[in-house]
């Protein structure tokens, strides 16, 4: 185990008490000598010749100018005056009459979207606030159920209606006996009243195929009634091969994978081709790559070729188990109960083990613990880790929530996840991930042995030595965690005084694992993915401020799929089956192309962004070409470098080099998660704005803040680059308020 | 300038000594044990410190409190000792930083870990002479695990245990006195 941070530290005090050593006196003048580099007049030369050739004919000079000459010579006061010049509205006046018509249409029509989302956000969530709450009125007339209530017919049912190969006798039927003291708190059902209400479950019975597509489309087609979308029309089959080929076995088809699915007959030749696409090879390899992305936290950095040989590993380990029909929840079972070498070699050999070499390493086991929340449960583990949403120790955050509905609301509690954390703090990693002991004992005859035998030497084991937790509450008081599961079940805890046996450890992981794996929540997390996978984005995001539109539509049909994918084992050809064959996969995608964009009216781009948000037209993420605005981004960058590029972006960085070897005219660089943060960048709905402002009363510092904007976007915090550009950010801006605004605003789906 | 409200206006002025020598003394403290507490020895830790606070001065930073700032100070220092490590090809000593950052708030956040040292100090007198030897030995003479045995007259791996149990008792100790 390594050593900790705590023993860390105490060594580094015991050592400056015990050396008597004091830090050496800075001494303030001979930095001021430092600060003011003697060179820094010659570079202040080079700048100002390029600030004013470069950007004179874009901005006016003359604040550049008379900054510049005022006495200043670093080349911070340089960098400070171009920014200061950029910033002023004659620049962006000026720039714009330069710019041609089409980057002058295209700032417009980022900022009219901007403003038009606004509006339509905070509309859109009261009108959703008051179909809840219609309903809520009328729920005891209405006869829909949601998935744990069909758990619960299922269960209830004792005699399958005959005539369906696909029923579960009830020996087989994988669901809680008793829902409401399932792991996870349930929650309660919310839908909309209209007198074409879908029945969600079609009964209360694992349903066929074909009812689980009807599921699906009437569903979706209620949700658009609902909002008057008009869906883009369907696409002909030519092109559903291509698509389904592609997001299914993840490969194009061939001329031969056409002719020979167009010999079939029309009306079944997509149900012929799912059928023997998701026998294949292909379709494993896959699946088993979105599964392995799905449950895996987000890497950061590039991996060592020997973690990435434990990666491979991992995911054969995962194409076996897959292959043999296991479902998944066992999958997971298995991985979450892991303990064993990532060594190839090693008598104690375990793949699987990978996933906790991953997620546990350092001792980081709230990042640990974020993995089990996020990854397999779909939880908000990062937001819930500081905010208890269900002791509402934030009223604010309450109020944004829009708290009459209660699907926003985490199942989980703040206490919940930290004696999470206690449990999953009995695994240990050790090792390293870079380094293979196998290297010097194996000579290979050729290289591809060497990759097969390469390794990392890590190794994931419980620890025996293992301590309680302790947590900070955001009043600063410190709680000692309980070693418990959310459902109450009480595990071995650590003693102080002695170690833990690993079998006990290894029940506490069971019944984890049990925990886990029997939530409805994994269920719909299981289908979250599988769906974004194909139609590229989760059904419902559970985070009202991020994607609130059909919110109560889309995790209705979420949880009535969920309880469906457990009722069938897991099976993910099903599954994947029956998305496929949904209206919302066949339909248009519609056109996303940068020209598109400059010339569309703000209704059409606010049209275009109900339809993505309500799968009322196949993704544009999903098409190669242009995806979102990010690509818009790229392509102005590349195509317009030179003159268009960097006002239509914030002009923020300024080159370090005068020796780079680029003309003076040449625009400044910007880096990628620069020109993310501004060209993504739009006007905030008004919950976002309050969220900022509640931020900003708070003493987080810069980038505690930053990795709020990026929690709330994608449940992950902001990488090193990340934080860096915005930091940069910050610096160019000089406003906290812009700057998180600017950023979160950026990273919005 | 003054470090902690520079604008639009005062930008063009040269920092204001007084200002950044209170702004120094204030943090370097804390900057100069947070480095020893990632790996730097003493005379590292003293070279990063001048080159974290040289460089915050040459890029000044929007101040929001003291606490903000040390926080924003200790990144500035680990990036710098990251990037002097890399430049003698050396590893990083800790590899998450978000980790160690909240460990170091839980040890030191509030005052540069004066209030941690005091308690440290307090409890070390509370060991038993054989573990203050021990740890002395260890820690100000730098002596090797041998010769801590050979003093006191143990096996080395009843030195190690020694000095193990020490530590954690005092960190036991102290974590109960800043709780």
């Amino acid at each position: 185990m390594n050593k900790s941070n705590s023993e860390q530290i105490l060594e580094s005090f015991l050592s400056e008490y015990l050396d008597d050593s004091v830090p050496r006196k800075i001494d303030a003048t001979e930095l001021q000598t430092r600060v003011i580099d003697p060179q820094s007049a010659l570079r202040f030369d080079a700048a100002s010749k390029a600030a004013n050739s470069g950007w004179a004919a874009l901005s006016s000079a003359q604040g550049a100018r008379s900054i510049a000459s005022a006495g200043s010579r670093t080349i911070d006061s340089v960098h400070y005056a171009r920014r200061q010049k950029l910033r002023t509205p004659s620049f962006w006046s000026k720039s714009l009459y330069l710019l041609s018509g089409v980057a002058a249409g295209a700032l417009l029509a980022f900022g009219s979207w901007g403003f038009l989302n606004q509006e339509k956000g905070t509309g859109l969530i009261d009108s959703k606030s008051d179909v809840a709450s219609s309903e809520l009125d009328l729920k005891d007339k209405n006869s829909d159920v949601t998935g744990n209530e069909i758990a619960n017919n299922i269960v209830a049912q004792a005699t399958p209606s005959p005539g369906r190969s696909e029923l579960l006798s009830m020996d087989s039927v994988p669901f809680p006996t008793n829902p409401s003291n399932g792991p996870l708190k349930t929650k309660r059902s919310t839908g909309s009243d209209m007198s074409n209400k879908p029945a969600m479950s079609g009964g209360s019975v694992v349903l066929s195929s074909d009812q689980l597509v009807s599921l699906v489309d009437d569903q979706m087609e209620y949700m658009w009634k609902l909002r008057g979308v008009s869906p883009t029309t369907a696409i002909a089959d030519e092109q559903w091969l291509q698509r389904a080929s592609l997001l299914i076995i993840g490969k194009p088809a061939s001329s031969e994978d056409q002719s020979d699915f167009l010999s079939n007959s029309p009306s079944t030749r997509r149900q012929t081709w799912l059928d023997k696409a998701t026998q294949t090879e292909d379709f494993y390899q896959h699946w088993t790559n979105k599964f392995a992305s799905a449950i895996l936290p987000k890497s950061e950095s590039t991996e060592s070729p020997e973690s990435l040989a434990d990666r491979n590993r991992f995911k054969q380990w995962l194409q076996s188990r897959l292959q043999e029909s296991i479902p998944l929840n066992e999958i997971v079972s298995e991985i979450l109960v892991a303990q064993g070498s990532l060594q190839s070699t090693a008598s104690d050999h375990s793949p699987q083990s990978y996933w906790w070499a991953q997620v546990a390493a350092n001792d980081d086991h709230s990042r640990a613990t974020n993995a089990i929340t996020s990854n397999l449960l779909g939880e908000r583990g990062s937001c819930i880790r500081c905010h208890d949403s269900t002791a509402g120790d934030r009223q604010d955050t309450a109020k944004l929530r829009n708290t009459k509905d209660p699907l926003v609301q985490s199942s989980l509690s703040r206490d919940d996840y930290w004696n999470l954390a206690s449990v999953v703090s009995g695994i240990s990693v050790s090792g390293k991930k870079g380094t293979s002991n196998e290297k010097s004992n194996n000579t290979p005859a050729v290289a591809s042995n060497q990759e097969q035998q390469r390794s990392s030497n890590r190794s994931v084991s419980y620890d025996e030595d293992w301590h309680t937790l302790f947590y900070e509450r955001l009043d600063r008081s410190l709680i000692a965690a309980n070693t418990k599961l959310p459902n109450g079940a009480r595990l071995t805890a650590p003693s102080e005084k002695r170690p833990t046996s690993k079998d006990a450890i290894r029940k506490n992981f069971e019944q984890l694992a049990s925990w886990v794996t029997s939530a409805p929540e994994f269920d719909q997390r299981q289908v979250n993915w599988v769906w974004e996978s194909l139609l590229g984005k989760p059904l419902s995001n559970r985070f009202v401020i991020v994607d609130s539109e059909g919110l109560v539509e889309k995790q209705e049909l979420l949880e009535a799929l969920g309880a469906q994918f457990r009722g069938s084992q897991f099976s993910l050809s099903k599954l994947v089956k029956a998305i496929a064959l949904t209206n919302a996969f066949q339909l248009e995608s519609q056109s996303c192309d940068p020209v598109w964009y400059i010339t569309s009216t703000p209704q059409e781009l606010a049209d275009y962004q109900q339809r993505q948000n309500l799968f009322a037209s196949f993704p544009a993420t999903m098409d190669p070409s242009f995806r979102s605005l990010k690509n818009v981004a790229t392509w102005f960058r590349k195509s317009h470098s030179s003159v268009l590029g960097q006002p239509v972006f914030d002009p923020i960085k300024l080159p370090k080099s005068k020796d780079s070897g680029k003309s003076d005219n040449v625009a400044p660089e910007v880096t990628p998660a620069q020109t993310e943060f501004i060209v993504r960048s739009r006007v905030l709905p008004k919950g976002l704005v309050a969220e900022v402002e509640q931020w900003l009363k708070s003493s987080m510092p810069w980038e505690e803040l930053v990795d709020h904007a990026f929690y709330l976007a994608d449940d992950a915090p902001a990488t090193k680059l990340e934080q860096m550009s915005a930091r940069e950010l910050l610096n160019s801006t000089r406003d906290r308020r812009q700057a998180i605004q600017r950023i979160l605003a950026s990273q919005l789906p | 300038m003054k470090v902690d409200s520079l604008d639009a206006t005062s930008r063009t002025d040269y920092p204001d000594w007084p200002d950044a020598a209170e702004f120094i003394e204030k943090h370097q403290t804390g900057v100069w044990r947070f480095l020893r507490a990632i790996g730097c020895d003493g005379s590292l830790a003293d070279d990063l410190t001048q080159e974290t606070f040289l460089s915050v001065l040459r890029r000044p930073i929007e101040i929001v409190n003291d606490a903000a700032s040390a926080s924003y100070l200790r990144r500035v220092a680990y990036h710098l000792l990251i990037t002097s490590k890399r430049r003698s090809a050396r590893t990083v000593v800790t590899s998450s930083m978000e980790v160690f950052e909240k460990d170091w708030m839980r040890w030191a956040g509030e005052d540069s870990g004066e209030t941690a040292i005091d308690a440290l100090t307090d409890c070390f007198e509370r060991l038993t002479d054989r573990a203050q030897l021990a740890l002395r030995m260890r820690f100000s003479e730098q002596a090797t695990r041998e010769e801590i045995a050979t003093e006191l007259g143990i096996t080395e791996h009843g030195a190690k245990n020694l000095m193990q149990r020490a530590k954690g008792l005092l960190r036991e100790c102290v974590e109960a006195k800043l709780r």
